[in-house]
């Protein structure tokens, strides 16, 4: 199933896409996974979307291939030192 | 600990082959070992890229560190892993860990022998591990400051691939530091080596394997994050070399020059041949950062 190029901002199948193998979603603008429901996944390409966080992917665990490229990943707790480092290094 | 949130699923996906995460901004600052945490128990996995990101980007060790730790690995950036590449990865990851194991005991060694008033100042201070700017790992700046302080010498040329924090850490003792056209620096400072030192030098075991035949001395260019001796580098080393092999001991008079990389196993050859009191040896710094 390819979903590409479109400008989908959630996308969740309710569980009617469970023998979907191969699901591209490249060029959207997700900013969150829910893949309950693709038992059966096995390509998941999530390129170039808003996706920060990656929580949900743990339910597709027949994934092959996963393409996160191109999203934003979010890191948490800048460490306070780096902070201190940026702010008195003279060389950067 | 910086972390992504939900990254520790990919653990679950135990079939997963290939997993692209090129250019998903993950900053330079981020764990590597926190981001291979997962990976290394996706078994199957063959195919990865971290391209165009920080983390990946910001030190050269970084490949062989993914590489290393990821042994069934077949391709990583686009690239196939080849069996030189994967021995070479192994290697440096393997010269790691001795190198950080030597850190260990050289601070710990140190610490150990200096005056009692002092011990509590320098353990406090060295247990903040100082990564620099070139992402190697390196002794703490009191340990630094306390070294350079306790080198009998009237004239040190320090070499280093840590110029810039060689440069930081000496600021309190600039005084005594005279910087000719940003290519030669002189410690026209004499100070008589204590006992207690001396007696760590004979003392460490570690020195001893310390020969100058291992006295690497590197040219660490903070660009490019990659080891390349220079000519002045080799230079020193051959100087050092026939110096300390014609055992000269003129301690009052003694120059001698003296290279510091960013690594505890020379940091204690360069000891070593301070201590030996060779004599003069002048030599230009290649590179200073601006």
């Amino acid at each position: 199933m390819n979903l590409s190029f479109n400008r989908l901002r959630s996308f969740s199948c309710g569980g009617h896409f469970s023998r979907v193998k191969r699901l591209f979603l490249n060029d959207n603008q997700l900013e969150s996974l829910s893949l309950e429901g693709f038992s059966s996944l096995t390509v998941l390409s999530l390129a170039n979307n808003q996706i920060q966080q990656l929580e949900g992917l743990g339910g597709a665990k027949r994934l092959i291939y996963l393409n996160l490229s191109g999203n934003p990943i979010k890191c948490t707790n800048l460490p306070l030192n780096l902070y201190l480092h940026i702010s008195i290094s003279p060389y950067l | 600990m910086p972390s992504i949130v939900g990254f520790r699923e990919l653990a679950k996906l135990r079939s997963l082959r290939v997993l692209d995460l090129s250019f998903c901004e993950i900053p330079v600052h981020f764990d590597l070992q926190t981001l291979l945490a997962p990976l290394t128990r996706l078994r199957s996995l063959q195919y990865l890229s971290l391209f165009g990101n920080q983390v990946a980007q910001g030190s050269a060790k970084a490949k062989h560190t993914i590489i290393s730790q990821l042994p069934k690995l077949q391709y990583y950036d686009y690239q196939l892993i080849t069996k030189e590449m994967r021995d070479l990865s192994l290697s440096i990851a393997t010269e790691e860990q001795i190198s950080q194991q030597d850190k260990r005991d050289f601070i710990n060694a140190l610490v150990a022998a200096a005056p009692k008033k002092n011990r509590l100042l320098l353990l406090e201070q060295s247990t903040a591990d100082d990564e620099g700017a070139d992402g190697s790992a390196a002794l703490p700046p009191a340990l630094w400051r306390h070294i350079f302080q306790l080198l009998p010498t009237r004239d040190l040329v320090a070499l280093s691939a840590s110029c810039s924090r060689f440069n930081a850490i000496c600021t309190d003792i600039r005084r005594s530091i005279e910087v000719s056209q940003l290519t030669q620096i002189t410690i026209v400072h004499s100070v008589h080596e204590p006992s207690w030192l001396l007696a760590l030098i004979a003392s460490f075991p570690a020195f001893e394997r310390y020969s100058i035949r291992t006295l690497r001395l590197e040219h660490y260019d903070e660009v490019r994050a990659s080891h390349a001796p220079t000519h002045e580098y080799r230079l020193l080393t051959r100087t050092s070399a026939r110096l300390l092999a014609a055992g000269a001991s003129t301690a009052r008079e003694s120059r001698f020059a003296i290279a510091f990389a960013p690594r505890p196993r020379a940091v204690a050859a360069a000891i070593r041949a301070g201590l030996a009191s060779v004599a003069t040896a002048r030599i230009a710094v290649p590179r200073w950062p601006k």
